[in-house]
């Protein structure tokens, strides 16, 4: 077990907590008739402060406890970096196509954004040397159209449509 | 005849296309559970939109139909790749795999599918006796013994779901801090919307489930894309009858009740599952043998310890969610998805608001345990096959699927981001090597507790005896403590 990711773990979960916290200040408490004890703002206050706690433990963890196990992959150099994101180029491109799906899903519609998608994704899971585009963009096509014509036209279940109105 | 139990019965069996929908059903689980990283959750992620237009217990059916094949047919990769297909099925190889390296691939499949069998109609006996008795409880319960079950639900949780209690702990609690987000309960003041319309409901338990489970797995085969890895798939199978013979079925009878007994205990406790109850029973079955130095080597008792567990967990793991609304693992966690979309909401009323819907579960649930039995026996040749199917083409085509699953749900984009989001903080819980199991219970237990720790907060101010009015929940909270401090105690044990 590497504790130096212990040690990160625990100060983006304090980092975290300590903003979930101080956004608590903005629930509005009911103080009418009927308010319990407890207010609305209670439990975030609660889990907030136990997350708080937690961090800053696995922060003493980590750092009472650090071994070098772990060290190679903390990015924490610039060169490290590019390294990190060289070597997991695909999982970065994974997240960045799920975004750009969600982005485009609106104005493409589902059945373009789902074709572009699948096959994006297709040549991001397939080794380089292996892609084969041209199918990647059958597979696309052919599974966006059905997906869409299975949904839309036999379960009724309504897809965003897009400019071009699929 | 018009009893729930008639027309739950009979809403199933004799409807032709609620047949199809649970052979189908096996089917495609099977499918998903062997293919190592597709899941039994998957599947019911996956096919949890295409029920959105069915009844209740025709949908219903689908998914448990989905959740049973889905368990099942990890044991097919186990024993041909030497690879789980799902959790549930980690120890189906230790000896399943050794005996197909040993000429015996027919014996360990015809056996793992066979005792499958027998421990999901286990489970799903004792499903049928004790749910009902529970939800006559459970009826009694009000605000103080839901606090203590909700307490109790996610120390369990934490307590079985990893070795390292601080980072079960954060995701319990994380969790519960992603379910704060909406209208809080009882007084529906708006908590972190920060403007969005969208929050205002708080985040969807499909949505979150979605991002946790298939966007994850995604990356996880994203990461290893460059290593290019292959099978190597036995495709040489041949099953003659069931694969052993009576005399062998017979000497596996106690290991088959013991592990069924562990499986369905397993199931009922919330969060744990297929995965631990198969190693549990493998390691029960192996302490209790005449012969335990033979376990690991390709002996039929370990194939049958863990497949016998890991299907009788599916009965144990419906036990709480229908009469308790607190799921007992992953899979039952999107099943509560799946009867909330289908406007069936479990807990100790289900019985007297759901009660055909519910026998009719029970009876799909004996239905997809043989179609589970035909389909395996039947279908050996072609799921070998399916195992060839490249991911790379597979997953983009599921995570689409979970995208129409979400949107589908509420008719709206904004969840997509949601299934994203979830998705990046469920890789970051597997980068902080952070066990995801206790956040999707945070995340259902989180409201529950909430919602009653604030009545008992009312009550108690009405009247500070009240609590001690309420045994059961006195009792919950007792062994809450017990199960706390002895976690506490195993966990410094094991740090030193």
């Amino acid at each position: 077990m590497s504790f130096s990711r212990d040690r990160i773990t625990g100060i983006v979960l304090s980092a975290f907590s300590l903003l979930y916290l101080f956004f608590s200040k903005d629930i509005k408490v009911f103080k009418g008739s009927g308010a319990t004890p407890l207010t609305s703002a209670f439990m975030p206050r609660f889990w907030g402060t136990c997350l708080l706690i937690l961090g800053l433990l696995l922060i003493f963890r980590g750092g009472f406890r650090r071994t070098d196990d772990g060290k190679a992959d903390r990015p924490s150099t610039l060169a490290g970096q590019k390294k990190w994101l060289s070597d997991n180029r695909e999982v970065v491109l994974t997240f960045v196509l799920i975004g750009v799906y969600s982005a485009f899903l609106p104005f493409l519609g589902f059945t373009i954004s789902s074709a572009l998608f699948i096959f994006g994704q297709i040549l991001i899971l397939t080794p380089p040397g292996k892609r084969r585009p041209g199918t990647a963009l059958l597979v696309g096509i052919f599974f966006a159209v059905l997906i869409d014509s299975v949904f839309v036209k036999l379960i009724g279940v309504l897809l965003p449509k897009g400019i071009l109105g699929f | 005849m018009s009893s729930p139990l008639w027309t739950g019965f009979s809403s199933v069996a004799l409807d032709p296309f609620i047949l199809l929908l649970i052979f189908a059903g096996v089917a495609v689980g099977i499918i998903f559970g062997s293919i190592p990283g597709l899941t039994a959750t998957m599947a019911v992620v996956m096919f949890l939109p295409m029920t959105y237009t069915m009844t209740p217990i025709q949908g219903i059916s689908t998914l448990v139909a989905l959740y049973i094949g889905g368990i099942s047919g990890g044991l097919i990769s186990a024993i041909l790749l030497n690879i789980p297909g799902t959790p549930s099925s980690v120890a189906t190889c230790f000896d399943g795999s050794p005996m197909a390296k040993k000429g015996e691939a027919g014996k360990a499949l015809g056996a793992g599918i066979v005792f499958s069998f027998l421990g999901t109609l286990l489970g799903v006996a004792v499903l049928v006796v004790v749910s009902p008795l529970l939800a006559k409880v459970a009826i009694q319960f009000g605000a103080y013994e839901y606090c203590a079950l909700s307490l109790f639900s996610l120390s369990m949780v934490i307590a079985l779901s990893g070795r390292d209690l601080a980072k079960g702990l954060i995701s319990a609690v994380l969790g519960a801090v992603w379910a704060t987000v909406g209208l809080a309960p009882i007084d529906s003041k708006a908590r972190y919307t920060f403007g969005f319309i969208e929050l205002t409901a708080g985040f969807k338990l499909l949505v979150f489930l979605i991002g946790i489970f298939a966007i994850t797995e995604v990356i996880r085969f994203a990461e290893e894309v460059r290593k290019d890895i292959r099978y190597d798939i036995r495709e040489d199978v041949k099953v003659r009858g069931f694969g052993f013979s009576f005399r062998e079925f017979r000497s596996q009878f106690i290991n088959m009740i013991r592990s069924a007994v562990i499986g369905i205990g397993i199931g009922i406790l919330p969060g744990i599952g297929g995965g631990v109850s198969c190693m549990l029973s493998y390691t029960a079955a192996k302490n209790s043998s005449r012969h335990p130095e033979k376990f690991g080597t390709g002996i039929l008792d370990g194939v049958v310890a863990s497949e016998t567990a890991n299907n009788a967990s599916i009965g144990g793991a419906m036990i709480p969610l229908l009469s308790l609304g607190i799921p007992g693992d992953a899979v039952t966690a999107m099943l509560l998805g799946g009867l909330m979309v289908h406007n069936v909401a479990p807990g100790p009323l289900i019985f007297a608001k759901s009660g055909a819907t519910v026998y009719g579960i029970f009876v799909a649930m004996v239905i997809a345990a043989f179609a589970m039995l035909v389909i395996e026996f039947l279908g050996l040749r072609v799921f070998t096959k399916i195992l060839r199917i490249p991911k790379n083409y597979l997953l983009p085509i599921i995570v689409v699927l979970c995208c129409v699953g979400a949107i589908g749900d509420s008719n709206r984009v904004f969840d997509v981001w949601g299934i994203l989001f979830f998705g990046l903080i469920g890789y970051g819980f597997i980068k902080a090597q952070i066990p995801l199991t206790p956040m999707i219970l945070g995340f259902i237990l989180g409201p529950m507790f909430e919602l009653n720790l604030r009545k008992m907060s009312q009550l108690f101010m009405m009247n500070p005896l009240s609590f001690a009015e309420r045994p059961i929940a006195i009792g919950f909270f007792i062994v809450t403590a017990a199960v706390v401090v002895l976690n506490i105690r195993a966990n410094r044990r094991a740090l030193d």
